[in-house]
């Protein structure tokens, strides 16, 4: 049954979840949720490695998938760390508000 | 092939639903369907173990770790959301259009070839699919393995000390001092301690006691009017435990130390050799 999803279906179901998380961190100011559309572009990338991983036969796809959950993973924990930090300055977490560089 | 679309379907949805959801609780859970979703297709693609670690990873803990910073910061901050349908937003929705178009346009116009390898899903059925994953990560892949670990570390000492930062260059104690012949705004006392001259302030601020040291009685008193009409009720409520040490250089009236009495909790007035 699994068989006759062709593997275009699956590159274009990423591409698609990856233009939306894409659309998504443009249109969006609340850094949460465009943290969370980031997190939405890098799980369909993941799609894409493990597609391919499944179509050659290779390993070497889900390994990169293994290390990029490790980067989101990291990614997420030190951005929300910002953010709760900037908040304590701002008040806000509105991505026009953190607009210097000055502490 | 019904599975599949009915996956997909579901976790375009749940994308939009990130997006476009005003409340980012709401979002959250939205992502978290999404990432329920891809799980599911990686079990349909042969990746059994990478489908679990989905799971723990990223709806275990990156959704959990989202919906306790949105707690922790409150939901309502951040933008009003008036209208989705702006100019602005129209304008980004052609670029993700573009964007789309453009990946599609390559996925299928490209022959997708490579060298095939052996990670079949006869060889995992045989030899299991964990022990297969790490038969290549441990041998052909130690090194990026290891890299992974440290930044892993990295990451921790970096939340750490981002955490930490902060209270590190707080002081601990902050003294208001009325001296007239004192011409600094502030300075540091040691390492958690920092004087602020009042007289050259003028404004109100947190302070932990006060010490008057040159000050005469209309200081004292504009002072103590600024402090009674505090309208900082939190910092109003510690007024009645604070200290205020009178050094014995201020002349003050015995009215004016009244007038500190009824603020301040304790009002201390040292005695010694009064310079003329």
């Amino acid at each position: 049954m699994l068989e006759q999803v062709p593997v275009s279906y699956y590159l274009l179901l990423s591409a698609i979840l990856f233009a939306i998380g894409a659309g998504g961190v443009l249109i969006r100011q609340n850094v949460i949720v465009i943290l969370m559309c980031v997190e939405m572009m890098m799980n369909a990338v993941n799609l894409t490695f493990i597609t391919f991983s499944r179509y050659l036969d290779s390993a070497t796809g889900q390994i990169f998938v293994f290390m990029i959950m490790a980067v989101a993973a990291v990614e997420v924990a030190v951005g929300l760390a910002l953010l709760v930090e900037l908040n304590r300055h701002k008040q806000s977490v509105n991505i026009n508000e953190f607009n210097s560089l000055k502490g | 092939m019904t599975l599949f679309l009915i996956l997909a379907a579901i976790s375009v949805i749940a994308a939009f639903g990130v997006i476009f959801n005003r409340n980012v609780v709401h979002s959250a859970l939205s992502l978290l369907v999404n990432f329920a979703t891809i799980a599911v297709l990686y079990f349909t693609l042969n990746a059994q173990f990478l489908g679990i670690a989905q799971v723990l990873v990223y709806a275990g803990a990156i959704v959990v770790l989202f919906l306790f910073v949105v707690m922790l910061l409150g939901a309502d901050l951040g933008e009003a959301i008036p209208s989705w349908i702006t100019g602005r937003n129209i304008f980004l929705a052609v670029l993700g259009l573009i964007l789309l178009t453009v990946i599609g346009t390559a996925v299928f116009e490209n022959v997708i070839s490579g060298m095939q390898g052996n990670f079949t899903q006869n060889i995992s059925e045989d030899f299991g699919q964990t022990q297969a994953i790490a038969a290549v990560l441990y041998t052909e892949y130690t090194l990026p393995f290891q890299l992974v670990a440290v930044l892993l570390t990295v990451g921790v000492i970096g939340v750490v000390w981002l955490a930490q930062h902060q209270q590190r260059h707080r002081f601990r104690k902050v003294v208001a001092v009325l001296d007239s012949a004192w011409e600094d705004e502030a300075q540091r006392d040691g390492d958690d301690l920092l004087r602020v001259n009042w007289l050259k302030r003028e404004a109100i601020f947190d302070f932990d006691w006060i010490e008057i040291i040159r000050a005469t009685d209309e200081d004292v008193e504009r002072f103590t009017r600024q402090v009674g009409n505090d309208p900082d009720e939190w910092r109003r409520s510690g007024y009645r435990q604070m200290r205020c040490i009178v050094e014995p250089g201020s002349n003050l009236s015995e009215n004016t130390l009244r007038l500190l009495r009824s603020i301040f909790g304790e009002v201390q007035v040292k005695k010694g050799w009064v310079d003329a």
